[in-house]
């Protein structure tokens, strides 16, 4: 069997491309779950800061600790002997620095508004999720510039609103993001 | 020089070949998903897929998710080291013209 040149290049050109496919796919499947998860605890805690509950000052931290411990269970799940296109999964970790990193930007926030400080939290999370699209694919840059454009509008434009914007468009847009990762 | 695999080297396969070697060990790809990766269409990809498995290179597992039929492939280790072994021989054409093999 004799191969041109040409038609090597060609064919290890169209196997880099499968392969790259297959990457991207692979890293969108692992980080799908994760996604819809934080999208859920986004919606839960911005639905009890709509109501004001009392226990506020509480509840992120708990529902923070609660996502950890489901994105380590997905984890573990999805975590496969060789590992793989696995860094959907230590991206995702980033993630969750940033999000103990806004935890402590709320902590330190010298005006004490809410509004600013899960706005920056929301923020960090957005350029995470941006940053790993780098690694995982542009679907999950497209999620992250989402997430920090509803955050810019609804502490802009929408700051009477804030709560429920970020519920319905954040949390509710993690969710959809999940699932059109799960659909690539 | 490694020799030319006829087997994978045909465009379909090849893309078969390189998405599923892409997934990491013990892991298999349904075929609907394989299907949209591979770019390839329901007929191809099964008659493909039929000869890959007859060469050894994938395996196919049948089972039902509750009532549903599902069909998964993955890439063996015969074909992991056939897919290497042809990859190296197309950059050895590259890199000093064409061969025969």
């Amino acid at each position: 069997m004799t191969i041109p040149r040409e038609d090597a290049a060609r064919a290890l050109k169209e196997a880099e491309a499968a392969a790259d496919r297959s990457a991207t796919a692979i890293g969108y499947e692992r980080a799908s779950p994760h996604l819809i998860l934080w999208g859920v605890i986004w919606v839960v805690a911005n639905s009890l800061g709509v109501l004001r509950a009392p226990y506020g000052g509480v509840l992120w931290p708990s529902l923070i600790v609660l996502g950890v411990i489901g994105s380590v269970v997905i984890g573990l799940k999805t975590r496969s002997r060789r590992g793989g296109r696995n860094q959907a999964v230590g991206a995702l970790t980033i993630a969750f620095a940033f999000t103990l990193l806004g935890f402590g930007i709320q902590a330190l926030a010298p005006t004490g508004s809410v509004v600013v400080a899960e706005g920056v939290m929301t923020l960090a999370i957005g350029m995470a999720y941006m940053v790993m699209g780098l690694a995982i694919g542009w679907r999950m840059t497209a999620i992250g510039t989402a997430v920090m454009l509803i955050t810019i509008f609804a502490a802009t434009w929408g700051r009477e609103q804030f709560f429920a914007w970020m519920a319905l468009a954040g949390g509710g847009g993690l969710i959809l993001g999940g699932l059109w990762l799960r659909k690539a | 020089m490694a020799e030319a695999d006829e087997i994978i080297h045909q465009s379909t396969r090849l893309k078969i070949m390189s998405v599923l070697n892409a997934l990491p060990e013990d892991e298999a790809l349904e075929f609907k998903r394989l299907k949209a990766i591979s770019q390839a269409t329901d007929g191809n990809l099964g008659a493909h897929l039929a000869t890959l498995e007859k060469a050894g290179y994938v395996a196919i597992e049948k089972d039902f998710v509750g009532k549903k039929p599902r069909t998964r492939a993955q890439i063996t280790r015969a074909g992991r080291k056939a897919y290497a072994a042809h990859l190296q021989y197309l950059k050895a054409i590259i890199e000093g013209g064409s061969a025969e093999g």
